[in-house]
């Protein structure tokens, strides 16, 4: 067997360019952050950083079918978010309430970014090239022109209109309409009295992580082989040996979950000492609690299992195609300005539900120039999670939300606690934003600026 | 005679942008009610203001990266260098830190920093070939972060400022907005009214457009260049020595004005002459109309020095508006700037920007180093910019330490845009026209909207819109028209199909506005 082995240490070098040195940069802040949140602030931190997770998550994956089917990251969010704004007025002009109203703010918004998804979709197929700026200066010019538009539009309820004055207001509380109709649904509450002990399977979830990733790297991990030096017969052993390992890996981790979640959650004789002792114990003041929107996360799940469904599908493996190959999918009877048609449509859909989702969350709708530059936080999320300009997985979506509604939901915590001396009004986690958000947005930039030069 | 019915058509063609916007101009004059001289004050006020930003743009747009949205970055460098001109004036209290000395250290300042910042901007925009222009948006708002942070936690915890006018009460992090030292530095080193200006410029104009026109004249004469110039110079020579003879001069200097005037006068009569005599071949249509139009301005300025209308409202609408106060050292910086980027594309690194611009695979098989040659545009302007932001801000008089640079790409971009150049073709007058119409637009909009709506909000919104639609379509109309060459494959085209291209955006504009509005 003449197969190389390659140097450890080149090979993690390796694996780091291909993550990306911004998004180490990232990952490290966000675990810095996490090591200076206190202890005691663990749980309210937990439920912020999952209801961000939760109102965000939605607008994220509207990322990934224009990413996937080529047309770059979805500039014109903004767009989009208007069909979701306009759904979302009808439903309380109508004074639906609870999850009823949520939902059929939902499928008017749909309804509403279907016509305006075609139209994205064929100024995005006349423009190829040029898709992002155009999209950008799409959105903005549109979201302007609705302006103009919410000043006009014959409202009546007084929630939404001025009580005095021609137009809608600039926020418009959603309280005792559909506000927090998904965040309520089944939503677990729990709140400790001061003295109350909370134990988080911190070691745990280390133990568990570090296998995983010993898994992953022994044996899922796709190994660089010298392919050129081995005859045909060696390479077809090699690659059955790898889907082996592969399957072994994939299994193994899935029982190492299994093991990690019963030890975690489960609650028996001597379950519970070993769970005891894989844990951080906290010590509660009074008035802690902690709230998990099961409602949101499940939506946002189901959104994403769609997806991912989707993605599989014929339809879907024919945009991805389009969108990463185009010569390639148009010699295999692909019609790309069809995919990329669908890709406009989906993600202008999903920008309006996920503003719904947004918005009944945060309490309001926001309108005028409020969705303006609603598109850079998602597009920085998914960046974060890994994706680039041509490529986005359904797990990038979810890592970079996290990773990116982590930073910023502790961030200012952090920043209050420990850079007092700053001056009044300063926020140094909005100078973070910036950069990230931004930072990030230009690496993915240069990393496929090059490319697109070269086709 | 067909042959001008012709370029007048194409001439028509190419600009329906500019007609649109001028006539967008025309109709919200009478509505928004405003006197025309505050308007005109405004627009020579913000001609000067924002000229040079516009014009920074250029040099981009020649060498093939499109609209330079990261100019912001050099308009941060700008604001660094006032800041710390600032600070030393209030420390100091030295009286060359205020003033127009003020303003050369500040712009000695700037120099490096905007150099600086432009190479690193050209860096960033070598490696996203083809995506420049968002690239250079988001390094916009990527750099407002770290300028941010410079000023906010920098300040104040590494470099100790201790300065009430500047400095937040904590001591850490710059002022929301400072008043500078240097304010109309620049604008107050030479200025005079309009009565005196408007004149002088005009005869100068006149005098360039005639001696075009007569150039014919002295054909196949010995020293054909001086003497087709000689008007023009003496011209030049009699009106300024006037008008730098002081705001009240002495009587014996209106000598040099009259000398100056009959000097325009001659050249006028001589272009008559000639085209009596030669007919209009090899005269450019837009050169007999432009000195036309000066003349008819010089008279009417003339005219309105001495006319004694009935009502006093009119008599002072017109003192009002012959006071008005050009700022006539700005203008010559800026005049150097348009000197400066047609000099440029007649030297070598000129034709290799214009090279890149065209194809980047051509440029490289005739050896020139592409990266290096799209570095130097940035670099330009950058620094450009950044001179272009020292004059604005010593024009406001104040510096709005975390919003001055904000929208400061995306108000030049559009107001080139509007004076009818597209993203692959801008030159000086595109910019110069684009200023003045487009603020012009912006000065008269609130007032017009608010008449017709009666509602103060919608005129915001309609900016806004106006701003974002005007730079929207001439991306749409570029990117349509590059997709439509590459389809037609052929890279050696490009050229000649620029001429074609022109027209698209305009009518795309027309129909869209026409829809929404």
């Amino acid at each position: 067997m003449n197969k190389k082995k390659g140097n450890p240490l080149s090979e993690i070098k390796k694996t780091l360019e291909h993550i990306g040195i911004s998004r180490v940069i990232v990952v490290l802040f966000f675990v810095f952050l996490l090591c200076m949140t206190p202890a005691q602030e663990m749980p309210g931190t937990i439920s912020n950083v999952l209801t961000r997770v939760g109102m965000h998550g939605v607008l994220v994956l509207a990322m990934v079918p224009s990413i996937r089917s080529g047309l770059g990251p979805n500039f014109a969010v903004p767009f989009g978010i208007l069909a979701g704004l306009l759904g979302g007025l009808i439903s309380v002009e109508f004074q639906l309430t609870g999850i009823g109203g949520f939902a059929v703010a939902v499928l008017l918004a749909m309804a509403f970014s279907l016509p305006m998804g075609l139209l994205f979709g064929y100024l995005m197929n006349r423009v190829k090239g040029s898709e992002m700026m155009v999209a950008t200066y799409f959105g903005y010019a549109l979201v302007s022109i609705m302006c103009i538009g919410w000043l006009l539009l014959p409202f009546t309820n007084n929630a939404i209109t001025w009580s005095m004055g021609k137009g809608l207001r600039n926020t418009i509380n959603l309280q005792s309409y559909f506000g927090n109709a998904l965040n309520d649904l089944g939503a677990i509450k729990k709140s400790y009295g001061a003295g109350e002990v909370m134990m988080i399977p911190v070691w745990l979830l280390l133990i568990w992580l570090i296998i995983c990733g010993i898994l992953y790297w022994k044996l899922i991990r796709t190994k660089q082989v010298d392919v050129e030096s081995m005859t045909e017969e060696e390479l077809s052993a090699w690659g059955s040996i790898q889907e082996k390992q592969k399957k072994t890996g994939t299994v193994a981790i899935a029982l190492a979950t299994v093991l990690a979640a019963v030890l975690a959650f489960g609650n028996l004789g001597f379950l519970k000492g070993i769970r005891s002792a894989l844990s951080i114990h906290l010590t509660m003041k009074a008035g802690t609690s902690m709230e998990i929107p099961t409602g949101m996360l499940l939506f946002l799940i189901l959104c994403c299992f769609g997806m991912w469904l989707f993605n599989r599908s014929k339809t879907g493996i024919a945009m991805s195609a389009a969108g990463q190959s185009p010569d390639c999918a148009r010699a295999g009877g692909v019609n790309i300005g069809r995919q990329r048609m669908i890709g406009a449509v989906m993600s202008t859909m999903l920008a309006a539900v996920g503003i719904l989702v947004y918005a009944q969350s945060f309490g309001f709708l926001q309108l005028y120039n409020a969705p303006i530059n609603m598109c850079f936080p998602p597009i920085a999320a998914i960046l974060i999670g890994g994706a680039s300009i041509r490529e986005a997985k359904i797990s990038h979506v979810l890592v970079g939300v996290l990773l990116f509604q982590g930073i910023l939901t502790m961030g200012p915590t952090i920043a209050g606690r420990y850079l007092s001396g700053l001056g009044e009004g300063i926020d140094p986690t909005e100078i973070v934003r910036i950069i990230i958000t931004n930072g990030i947005i230009l690496y993915a930039l240069t990393k496929a600026g090059g490319v697109s030069d070269e086709e | 005679m067909k042959n001008k019915g012709k370029g007048m058509g194409a001439f028509l063609k190419q600009n329906i942008a500019a007609f649109i916007f001028i006539l967008i101009a025309l109709i919200c004059f009478p509505l928004s009610g405003m006197k025309l001289s505050y308007v005109v004050q405004q627009v020579l006020l913000r001609l000067g203001q924002n000229s040079f930003l516009v014009l920074a743009l250029i040099i981009p747009i020649i060498a093939g990266m499109g609209l330079n949205f990261s100019i912001t970055v050099g308009a941060m460098a700008a604001q660094i260098a006032i800041f710390f001109v600032t600070d030393w004036a209030y420390q100091t209290g030295n009286g060359v830190f205020t003033g127009f000395t003020g303003f050369l250290i500040a712009l000695v300042m700037l120099l490096p920093l905007s150099v600086l910042f432009g190479f690193l901007a050209g860096k960033l925009l070598n490696k996203t070939k083809g995506q420049e222009m968002i690239a250079g948006m988001i390094l916009g708002f990527f750099a407002t972060g770290i300028y941010m942070f410079f000023f906010l936690i920098i300040i104040g915890t590494v470099i100790h400022i201790d300065n009430p006018f500047l400095i937040i009460s904590g001591g850490v992090g710059v002022k929301n907005t400072f008043d500078i030292t240097i304010s109309s530095a620049l604008d107050n080193l030479f200025n005079r009214k309009l009565a005196v200006a408007g004149p002088y410029i005009l005869c100068l104009f006149t005098l360039s457009f005639t001696g075009k026109i007569n150039r014919r004249l002295f054909s196949g004469k010995k020293q054909e260049k001086l003497l087709s110039r000689l008007l023009f110079l003496l011209g030049a020579l009699f009106l300024s020595i006037f008008l730098f003879s002081g705001e009240r001069p002495a009587d014996v200097m209106y000598v040099f004005w009259y000398l100056g005037l009959g000097v325009t006068l001659l050249s006028a009569v001589l272009s008559f002459v000639r085209i009596v005599k030669f007919k209009m071949e090899g005269v450019r249509g837009r050169e007999v109309v432009g000195a036309f139009l000066c003349l008819a301005g010089i008279a009417l300025f003339q005219a309105l020095e001495y006319v004694n209308p009935g009502s006093k409202a009119v008599l002072d609408e017109i003192k009002a508006f012959l006071n008005v106060r050009v700022p006539l050292s700005t203008y010559l910086a800026i005049l150097l700037l348009c000197l400066f980027n047609t000099f440029l594309l007649k030297t070598k690194i000129g034709q290799d920007l214009r090279t890149v611009g065209q194809s980047m695979s051509v440029a490289t098989a005739s050896g020139i180093n592409v990266n290096r040659v799209r570095i130097y545009a940035i670099v330009l302007s950058t620094l450009f910019a950044g001179i272009g932001q020292l004059i604005y801000l010593q024009c406001i008089g104040s510096v709005q330490t975390y919003a001055a640079h904000n929208n400061i790409a995306l108000y030049s971009v559009a107001a080139l845009l509007v004076g009818g150049a597209s993203i692959t073709k801008a030159t000086n007058k595109q910019a110069l026209f684009g200023i003045v119409i487009f603020h012009t637009i912006l000065i008269l909009l609130p007032q017009a909207v608010g008449s017709v709506f009666e509602d103060a909000q919608n005129s915001e919104y309609f900016r806004a819109f106006m701003l974002y639609s005007v730079i929207c379509f001439s991306l749409i109309s570029y990117a349509v028209t590059t997709r439509k060459k590459r389809r037609l494959g052929a890279g050696e085209e490009l050229s000649e199909k620029a001429g074609v291209s022109e027209g698209e955006p305009a009518r795309e504009i027309t129909s869209e506005e026409r829809e929404e509005l």
